[in-house]
């Protein structure tokens, strides 16, 4: 490595050295703490290059955690600590596609692993959703929101966590402004590769059934 | 206009960073610009959608893991894997990502014939300027600094004598950036952005 190099290396290493001192990493673009990284690591700088993978590995538990719908951790089956650790191993890894990739994109690429992660699991569990249904064997469906109140939006919530996973992707797609086809664009039928009549169906029983909900709580 | 030799992965990565809400516009949008991989899209959108549903926590429950001896590890591999490595020539390189010249030329954007003289030691590293190795370190997914040592550890080939030849084949004198650049077939504007890394 040339001089020129080196001396840039010294100043990379001075800042955020200085940020760190300064707590200053919370104020920092993830990716930008990636890249830093990795250019610290390649130079043996491990005390500090340890510092920012810290700091990068609880910011991502944190953001995964969120986009997981904060799910309480089982250590036998976590998919954000997998996603997390790897994140950590790919970062540290400078040969690396991937932790060169986190230096572009970091909470995307933590959700697209962390969909790859789920969607792996439920093929090895061959994990199907269960399908609720009424006394009269039909799956249920939601209510219509639009002079809610926060406890109206958490029956809404708990009722959607029960319903066929694809009818409340159908109800999430309408309230999304999906509509139920479309000779153009996106549509409900298109999405769930299903028919226009059915989507309309599904998103029917959906907000009846959030409907009936609603009414039986207030 | 949409990079039609961009991964699957790719796409869906940086569709994940610039999506927040799944709406028609945002998948027409995105199917638009990449129709090859519609089906993938449209069910990378719903994935979004089923997330918060594999939760029952709330954020007041959180538990943030601890994952200091995880880094600590992590770090400890990587100081040993970085003393212990030993740097690819170009071409190596190349193959593990399992690319050719050709294809990494193309990517950049420059004549194949620097990219290939590079791998063989016909021009001179330390005459190769930053933004070509910014450039290719992100192409081949690196470190700018691993990148810079593989352009260090590209030597020539080793030559065999014609047959009858008096003399020993030599490799020439090496050239610099800027002569390679100027004599190759690349239009004076490709020519004028890789000598001067603007344009």
């Amino acid at each position: 490595m040339n001089a020129s190099i080196g001396a840039s290396q010294e100043r990379l290493r001075e800042k955020w050295k200085a940020i760190v001192d300064e707590n200053g990493l919370p104020g920092e673009d993830p990716r930008q703490i990636v890249a830093a990284c990795r250019q610290l690591s390649s130079n043996g700088d491990a005390r500090l290059c340890g510092v920012l993978v810290q700091h990068l590995a609880a910011r991502a538990d944190r953001i995964v955690h969120a986009m997981y719908g904060y799910r309480q951790r089982n250590d036998s089956d976590d998919p954000v600590a997998q996603v997390v650790e790897d994140m950590i191993d790919d970062i540290l890894d400078l040969q690396s596609a991937d932790g060169a990739g986190f230096e572009k994109s970091f909470k995307g690429k933590l959700r697209y692993r962390l969909i790859d992660k789920i969607r792996r699991r439920n093929v090895r569990q061959n994990i199907e959703q269960p399908v609720p249904c009424d006394a009269a064997n039909q799956p249920i469906e939601p209510p219509d929101g639009s002079s809610l109140g926060p406890e109206d939006h958490a029956v809404i919530a708990t009722v959607l966590g029960q319903l066929p996973e694809k009818h409340r992707l159908a109800y999430q797609l309408h309230e999304a402004g999906f509509t139920y086809s479309s000779k153009t664009g996106a549509s409900i039928a298109s999405m769930l590769k299903i028919t226009p009549k059915t989507a309309e169906d599904w998103v029917d029983r959906a907000t009846q059934r959030i409907m009936q909900e609603l009414g039986r709580q207030s | 206009m949409s990079d039609p030799t961009e991964r699957l992965e790719d796409v869906l990565i940086r569709f994940h960073e610039a999506v927040d809400a799944v709406t028609p516009g945002v998948i027409d949008a995105w199917i638009s610009d990449y129709p090859q991989y519609a089906d993938a899209i449209r069910a990378e959108a719903l994935e979004i959608l089923k997330l918060p549903y594999h939760g029952g926590a709330t954020a007041a429950e959180y538990q943030p893991r601890d994952y200091t001896a995880k880094v600590q590890a992590a770090v400890r591999h990587a100081t040993e894997r970085v003393e212990k490595t030993e740097v690819p020539d170009l071409r190596a390189a190349l193959e593990r990502q399992e690319l050719d010249v050709r294809t990494f030329a193309a990517r950049l954007g420059i004549a194949r014939s620097i990219v290939s003289d590079i791998g063989t030691g016909q021009i001179v590293p330390s005459t190769i300027p930053g933004w070509f190795k910014r450039a290719g370190a992100e192409c081949l997914g690196c470190a700018i600094e691993w990148f810079e040592a593989i352009l260090e550890n590209s030597r020539p080939r080793a030559l065999t004598a014609a047959f009858k030849a008096s003399e020993p084949p030599t490799t020439g004198r090496a050239r610099t950036w800027d002569e390679a650049i100027r004599a190759s077939g690349m239009s004076e504007d490709r020519k004028a952005f890789w000598l001067t890394g603007r344009g």
